[in-house]
């Protein structure tokens, strides 16, 4: 089932457009990465999908239904800019965004207090907003997010800030909730956790989706023309005519080929001069991928 | 509408655990009653310390004078009475030399002043020597004993028996209104006017200030973001408007109690011989709450409005002059329209939005208005609390979610047209 489905969505500030024409979809049980450099429009266009803004033109279907402020308990949102009520104590804070989104006050209090329990900030749940670390505030955020259980869960940068443990302590919630069948979208700038989480992606730069599709399919268009070769002995191999540029380290050579140029012959040529230890033909990371699309629309 | 309540009621209960709602819960009557009670109790104690000389030739003249100063003539307990130090007079006959040693003894604080009177070219006259040469009360106190005495010194050398003459003086004029046949004090009404103004005046500039710096603080912590994803900015708005609301009228409930509890007979009354009984009947009461609810909305909605384009409280302090300011202007005029209630002016001002919540309450506890003027004053704020909760909320939705540069006047045009 589509969970999300922007279709040709805009919107403009005064004269600037920040999001032209955008449409993108996520599956249910899908973890979705929305990317791309600051000021793209991701931040607008989660607002639209969840009716804080509406757009020019294009239509937003939640659940397969257009788009009503009721689909909105279906949802939780963890925005990139956050915050609690300082004066306000954690588990009132708690209550009220439960509440807010439709739960009882008995429902509100006992996720509450399980979800900080397996989070492991149960102790602060009786202090204020003010008194708590930043980190554990993000956690607090975050369970408010999720605290009504939610079918589709938009997360903005959720894990900036937060030291590798409590990192990993949330990734494995958002796995759990993928598994679950509920969708996740999750924007961020951090590539590597892109590439170890999201099945699919779409990355906006300035205003325009430059590349959206599953991680596998994007990575294919892009040709696989990096080597990683460990030898001893001649290096001559690194002048072979197919060969663009080469970086060496100790007895590592890192390779980039001309385009149309097969690795194989590169092996060859290597097997001939030295002894070679091993060979990888690398996949384009992500990273590569958004640089080389970001950097390219940017200097066009 | 849930939303709303759950809103209201967070905006509620925080305010109510808050230092500051306690202190201003129990300051604000503290201070009223120390403003009101202190003078009294002070003018009390030092009673006796008030020490005069009367210096005449004329006995007959000095002894009323003597006797009125000492005693008032109106032992009603009138206004006069109430404020003033008891005085303690002598009688001195001019003699040489008396003038420079009454003026030492006041130098010296032994005598608190000296009244020197004499007779030129048959009128007489009369100097009132002290350390202030404006202790004005004294001087209507000292003005109406010498013209007494001298009234009465010539109208019994005219051969009007005693009794007569007494009851000449014996005359007051008490000053009451027409207003349902109950006749109320007139300075005590003056005086529960000014003060339930005040506090009308203070909890609408509190709580409406509180309303734009709530907003602020939602802002710069970023927790707008969080609510916004399950709220619209209009229950928000509407969820705070009601909350802060409601704190306001608990407050002001609560100094009303203090107001009547003061005025309870053993109390203030005991202390100013009546004077100061704190009128409050049921439909001012209710004046009162709807003059504060509409006030309130119309001066909070500004306040969110204001708040929601800025971006740090310091900003926002700045920009509190357009919801103080507007008030300051109101109560300005408060003499005005005490003295003149249904003066061209006061009808005016009363009719404006944003005095007329303060100004025509103010009509209506001194002066039952026309009820015409009433029900236009209340359809002109219900209508400026329309425009001014539709203007902010068309702004706030906006500028909640904007961060840095504060907008200019074109662009909040702009906000306006916004979906």
């Amino acid at each position: 089932m589509k969970m999300v489905e922007l279709d040709r969505i805009s919107k403009s500030y005064e004269a600037k457009a920040a999001v032209r024409a955008l449409s993108l979809q996520i599956e249910a049980g899908q973890m979705f990465g929305l990317l791309g450099p600051n000021g793209a429009g991701k931040t607008s266009t989660i607002r639209m999908m969840i009716g804080m803004t509406l757009p020019d033109s294009g239509t937003v279907t939640l659940f397969g239904q257009p788009f009503t402020r009721k689909s909105l308990h279906r949802v939780g949102y963890l925005p990139e800019e956050r915050g609690l009520y300082k004066k306000m104590k954690v588990l009132d804070q708690l209550l009220l965004l439960g509440q807010l989104h439709g739960l009882n006050t008995n429902q509100a209090e006992n996720r509450a207090r399980q979800w900080c329990e397996r989070l492991e900030i149960a102790g602060s749940l009786d202090k204020k907003a003010e008194e708590l670390s930043k980190g554990m505030q993000q956690k607090i955020q975050f369970i408010a997010a999720i605290l009504h259980d939610p079918e589709l869960l938009i997360m903005d940068e959720p894990f900036s800030g937060l030291d590798p443990v409590n990192t990993v302590m949330l990734q494995d919630v958002l796995v759990e909730m993928k598994n679950k069948g509920k969708a996740v979208l999750f924007s961020t700038h951090r590539m590597d956790q892109v590439e170890k989480l999201c099945d699919s992606i779409c990355l906006v730069n300035q205003g325009d989706a430059v590349l959206t599709g599953t991680v596998r399919e994007i990575k294919s268009r892009y040709p696989k023309n990096r080597l990683r070769v460990r030898y001893e002995g001649d290096a001559a191999f690194l002048s072979h005519p197919s060969i663009a540029e080469a970086s060496q380290s100790n007895d590592t050579a890192e390779i980039r080929l001309r385009d149309g140029a097969d690795p194989q012959e590169i092996l060859i040529a290597a097997l001939s001069h030295a002894r070679v230890t091993y060979f990888d033909v690398m996949e384009p990371t992500l990273e590569e991928i958004f640089i080389e699309t970001v950097g390219g629309k940017a200097n066009a | 509408m849930r939303k709303v309540w759950l809103i209201a009621r967070r905006e509620y209960l925080e305010r109510l655990h808050t230092k500051a709602f306690l202190v201003s819960l129990v300051g604000f009557p503290l201070m009223m009653a120390a403003v009101i009670l202190g003078p009294l109790y002070l003018a009390k104690s030092s009673g006796n310390e008030k020490h005069i000389a009367v210096v005449a030739s004329d006995q007959a003249l000095a002894r009323p004078i003597a006797q009125e100063l000492e005693a008032p003539a109106d032992k009603d307990a009138d206004v006069e009475a109430a404020g003033r130090p008891k005085i303690d007079v002598t009688i001195e006959a001019p003699a040489p030399g008396l003038q420079k040693q009454l003026t030492r003894e006041v130098q010296q604080k032994s005598l608190d002043g000296f009244l020197w009177l004499n007779h030129a070219e048959g009128k007489l006259q009369a100097s009132y020597y002290s350390n202030s040469s404006n202790d004005l009360e004294l001087g209507d106190v000292l003005e109406t004993a010498v013209q007494h005495a001298q009234a009465e010194e010539q109208l019994l050398a005219r051969g009007m028996p005693t009794s007569q003459v007494q009851s000449l003086f014996d005359v007051q004029v008490e000053m009451r209104k027409v207003e349902g046949g109950k006749g109320a004090g007139g300075m005590s009404t003056f005086t529960s006017s000014i003060i339930l103004m005040m506090m009308l005046y203070v909890s609408i500039i509190v709580q409406g200030v509180a309303v734009g710096n709530s907003v602020v603080e939602e802002k710069t912590s970023r927790i707008f973001e969080i609510m916004l994803a399950t709220v619209t900015p209009e229950e928000m708005m509407s969820g705070k408007l009601l909350g802060v609301g409601a704190v306001g009228l608990t407050q002001v409930a609560v100094w009303m109690a203090c107001g009547l509890l003061l005025a309870a007979p053993g109390l203030l009354g005991a202390h100013a011989g009546g004077q100061y009984t704190f009128h409050l009947s049921p439909l001012h009461a209710m004046a009162f709450a709807v003059c504060f609810i509409l006030g309130f909305l119309f001066y909070s909605a500004l306040s969110a409005m204001l708040g929601s384009l800025v971006n740090s409280s310091q900003e926002m302090q700045q920009l509190s002059l357009f919801i103080t300011l507007p008030l300051a202007f109101s109560v300005v005029f408060f003499r005005q329209v005490i003295s003149d209630p249904s003066g061209t002016l006061s009808v005016i001002l009363s009719m404006l939005p944003p005095c007329a919540p303060i100004l025509m309450y103010l009509r209506i506890s001194v002066l039952t208005p026309p009820l015409w003027q009433i029900a236009l004053s209340l359809i002109f704020m219900l209508a400026g609390v329309w425009f001014m909760v539709w203007l902010a909320s068309r702004i706030y939705r906006v500028g909640v979610l904007m961060y840095g540069k504060r907008p200019t006047l074109p662009e909040l045009m702009r906000w306006l047209r916004y979906s």
